[in-house]
């Protein structure tokens, strides 16, 4: 589509070479709309990462075409980076600054205005009730307190696009409303959210759009109600049946066996 | 130190622009850089993973080397070969260092999910990571040349001095410069995995080069032809960096107006700028790339000697005395099969053996087999003992891992004889690090000195596991693969490497001993031996290690 702020052609990404080489996705198409708060789900192993990864130009070396803004991913992605944010699954911060630190460091890389830079850190980390930390290292933070400084520094630069990659891991009850809401707001805001995730229900809850990937190819695109069926009411029933739940079920029956053997 | 760094890095604002790299993400991302090295321990800082004290002493190391390599390179007749002998040592010295230690560095993909997402460019990526080795790299270079700058100050005048520091400055950079351009034209001849297998094992020789060329260099700088030669220039001295250094230290003594003299100055002048340039500006592409592939999933075709089927498997139930420690020698077998920094640090010592042999039995290199073949002093039996370096260096390394939160697993396991688990990962080491360097130095022994020393070989293969087994009573009691590598503890490691040649020294003189005695009195100790070693195992199977 000619005005979509994401327009994924043909895209095919694999890992090894020879024998040993494995495509993880085999030709994945979507277009996405601004303000679209897309649920990008699949099972493990599925390629929801590896398509986050590239999207976010950290995987340079890919097949087929990326487009964001109308610009070319291959060719233009310092353009591209200054207007996404990314808030990835793991805890990448350097832990041995303060969380004003980090956010400043962060920050200087998108050459965001100091003063402006200064007043939206405080604003950020108080939204998300870390003020008090702010000049505290972070290399004695919980995983959830790192997880809301990594959803700050995705972000900060005000960014049009934000791929978030389990945003909610580690986070308390109380924050998960806040991101939720948050997110719902920026959606409104006219932003992009491409939001992988397992947590089924979250999903469901807050996801215009469902795009279901498994074994490298899209199952499954479009918005909730128009995928479920009578067998599949919610997105977790929806998801078994489209990844292959029975084969499973029929391993656990030999598990218990197993385990009962014991 | 931060302070510092900024203010040289703010001389090159211009510069480093002009290269295509922009200037605010790169002064932020080095303080960055400084500050969490700095902050890595809290009563010490640490210099890229290594502890302050570490550094230090290497830096210590360092001048020390460069006071003896100053003295003697500077006391050749021609000051121009002299300072080229000398930036020779220094520029090898960094290159080593460089590849041994800072090679991790360059291509460290730690930050990626940090970096990479932000619009910061190839070029910017490169030149940080230079710029942050060069800081490390410049410490080294200036503690090997300093004692040798306060010799050409007395020699000569003190201005001199800034010359020779300037091109000890570019004696880092051309070394720096050339080591990344190696690897970048490499990375796009071979892949991600075999390019990582290629670092690791050039990081082993190089590893193994210091070693020896620390013991040999020396040596060798006792030669006194090396004083009276004097240099003269050549088509291949426009080729040597060394030569284009020690000609710009003669050029500010105004001692060389020739024009061989000034076009090797200039080299070394506008060889390191034209190769950051070529570098950062057409060459970061591919670094990157090298970066983003850290991030790829590794791709493992199976390990076949893995599973029950393998034969270490089934060896595990030939050597262990319980499935508990046939459980500690299979993960053993499978982690150090695995982790490339674990085989980084010990198969240096295969080739530490090597060099060690030639120091100790002082070969004659035109009639070596017969040189050999004659010794029969002391030298023959150390020989044969400080083939056990290897396995104690394995020991050494079996507490220490990369994912040391995985160790929860002890804590979590109804399990009371973690000893078990110990004893059947030193079986594991001593046969996979051990028994077979032993087995493969044996024959040629054999061969050499003949069937008699057979009694002796076997003596010092038992006294060998007895010493190593001592030495993990005497070490704080570790699960195996349970602490980060960075909690190694070099001072303490030293004192049981220390306690460790002493005991080597003792069982040397045994064995020699019992060369004098009847072969039957030898076998009889060994089994005094093997008995020591069997009532040590007992007693590390029982005992309680800490979980926490």
């Amino acid at each position: 589509m000619e005005n979509s702020q994401i327009s994924i052609r043909n895209l095919r990404k694999s890992y090894g070479k020879g024998n040993n080489k494995i495509e993880v996705l085999k030709g994945i198409n979507i277009d996405i709309n601004p303000g679209q708060i897309i649920g990008y789900i699949g099972p493990n192993g599925a390629g929801k990462s590896t398509t986050v990864k590239i999207l976010c130009g950290i995987l340079p070396d890919f097949e087929g075409e990326v487009r964001m803004f109308g610009k070319d991913l291959k060719k233009e992605s310092l353009e591209i980076k200054k207007n996404i944010g990314y808030v990835p699954e793991t805890g990448a911060l350097y832990d041995l600054l303060t969380p004003r630190e980090y956010l400043n460091f962060v920050g200087t890389l998108y050459k965001i205005n100091k003063t402006k830079l200064g007043s939206r850190i405080d604003n950020l980390l108080s939204f998300f009730g870390m003020e008090k930390y702010s000049d505290q290292r972070m290399d004695s933070f919980s995983k959830g307190m790192k997880q809301k400084i990594l959803i700050t520094a995705g972000i900060i630069n005000n960014p049009d696009i934000i791929f978030l990659d389990e945003p909610l891991s580690g986070l308390d009850a109380n924050a998960v409303i806040l991101v939720k809401d948050l997110l719902i707001r920026l959606a409104k805001d006219g932003k992009t959210i491409f939001y992988c995730s397992h947590l089924m229900d979250i999903v469901e809850k807050i996801s215009d759009r469902i795009i279901l990937i498994d074994n490298g190819i899209v199952l499954a695109d479009g918005r909730f109600d128009e995928l479920k069926t009578e067998k599949s009411e919610t997105l977790e029933m929806l998801f078994a049946q489209l990844t292959g739940r029975k084969e499973n079920e029929i391993s656990t029956e030999a598990l218990f066996n197993d385990l009962h053997e014991n | 130190m931060v302070k510092v760094a900024l203010f040289i890095l703010r001389l090159f604002k211009y510069p480093v622009r002009w290269l295509g790299v922009d200037y605010s993400q790169f002064e932020i991302l080095l303080i960055t850089k400084l500050i969490t090295d700095f902050r890595r321990s809290p009563d010490s800082f640490q210099s890229m993973g290594r502890k302050n004290r570490s550094f230090i002493y290497q830096l210590f190391t360092y001048s020390i080397f460069g006071l003896l390599f100053g003295i003697a390179s500077l006391s050749v007749g021609d000051l121009a070969m002299g300072l080229t002998i000398f930036f020779s040592i220094v520029m090898v010295s960094l290159t080593m260092t460089l590849l041994s230690e800072f090679t991790t560095v360059l291509f460290d993909h730690r930050d990626n999910y940090i970096l990479l997402p932000r619009p910061i460019s190839n070029r910017t990526l490169l030149l940080l990571r230079l710029a942050h080795i060069q800081i490390y790299m410049g410490f080294i270079a200036l503690a090997l040349s300093l004692p040798a700058a306060v010799i050409l100050a007395l020699q000569n005048r003190a201005p001199v001095v800034i010359i020779y520091l300037l091109a000890v400055g570019l004696s880092t950079w051309i070394t720096l410069i050339f080591t990344t351009f190696i690897y970048l034209l490499l990375s796009k001849i071979v892949n991600g995995e075999r390019f990582k297998d290629f670092v690791t094992y050039t990081q082993i020789v190089i590893a193994i080069l210091i070693f020896g060329s620390y013991q040999f260099i020396p040596r060798l700088m006792e030669t006194h032809a090396l004083k009276n030669i004097t240099l003269s220039v050549n088509w291949w001295t426009y080729f040597f960096p060394p030569a284009w250094l020690a000609a710009l230290v003669k050029l500010g003594l105004l001692k060389a107006s020739t024009t061989p003299f000034l076009l090797l100055a200039l080299l070394a002048v506008c060889v390191p700028i034209s190769g950051v340039i070529l570098l950062v500006r057409s060459m970061s592409k591919g670094f990157g790339n090298i970066l983003a592939e850290g991030l790829s999933e590794k791709i493992n075709p199976g390990d076949k000697r893995s599973g029950k089927s393998g034969l270490t498997y089934k060896l595990s139930k030939f050597f262990c005395i319980s499935e508990i420690e046939e459980a500690g020698w299979n993960f053993t077998m499978a982690t150090t099969r695995r982790d490339r920094k674990f085989k980084q640090t010990v198969y240096p010592y295969f080739g530490i053996m090597i060099v060690f042999a030639v120091v100790v039995l002082k070969p004659d290199i035109n009639n070596l087999i017969g040189s050999l073949q004659e010794k029969n002093d002391i030298s023959r039996y150390f020989f044969m003992v400080i083939l056990g370096f290897s396995g104690s260096a394995a020991i050494m390394q079996l507490p220490y891992t990369d994912t040391p939160e995985a160790s929860w697993i002890y804590r979590i396991i109804p399990l009371k004889e973690h000893g078990y688990l110990v004893s059947g990962a030193l079986k594991a080491i001593l046969f996979k690090f051990f028994t077979p360097v032993y087995i493969l130095i044996s024959v040629p022994l054999l061969l050499l000195w003949g069937g008699s020393v057979l009694p002796q070989i076997l003596l010092s293969y038992l006294c060998n596991i007895l010493i190593i087994l001592i030495g993990i009573l005497i070490l704080k009691k570790e699960l195996p693969f349970t602490h980060p590598r960075e909690m190694q503890q070099k001072g303490m490691n030293s004192i049981i490497a220390f306690l460790i040649m002493i005991f080597m020294f003792l069982t040397a003189g045994l064995v020699y001993f019992t060369s004098s005695l009847a072969g039957l009195i030898t076998i009889l100790i060994c089994c005094l031996v093997s008995g020591l070693i069997f009532l040590i195992f007992r007693h590390i199977r029982k005992i309680v290690y800490p979980l926490s």
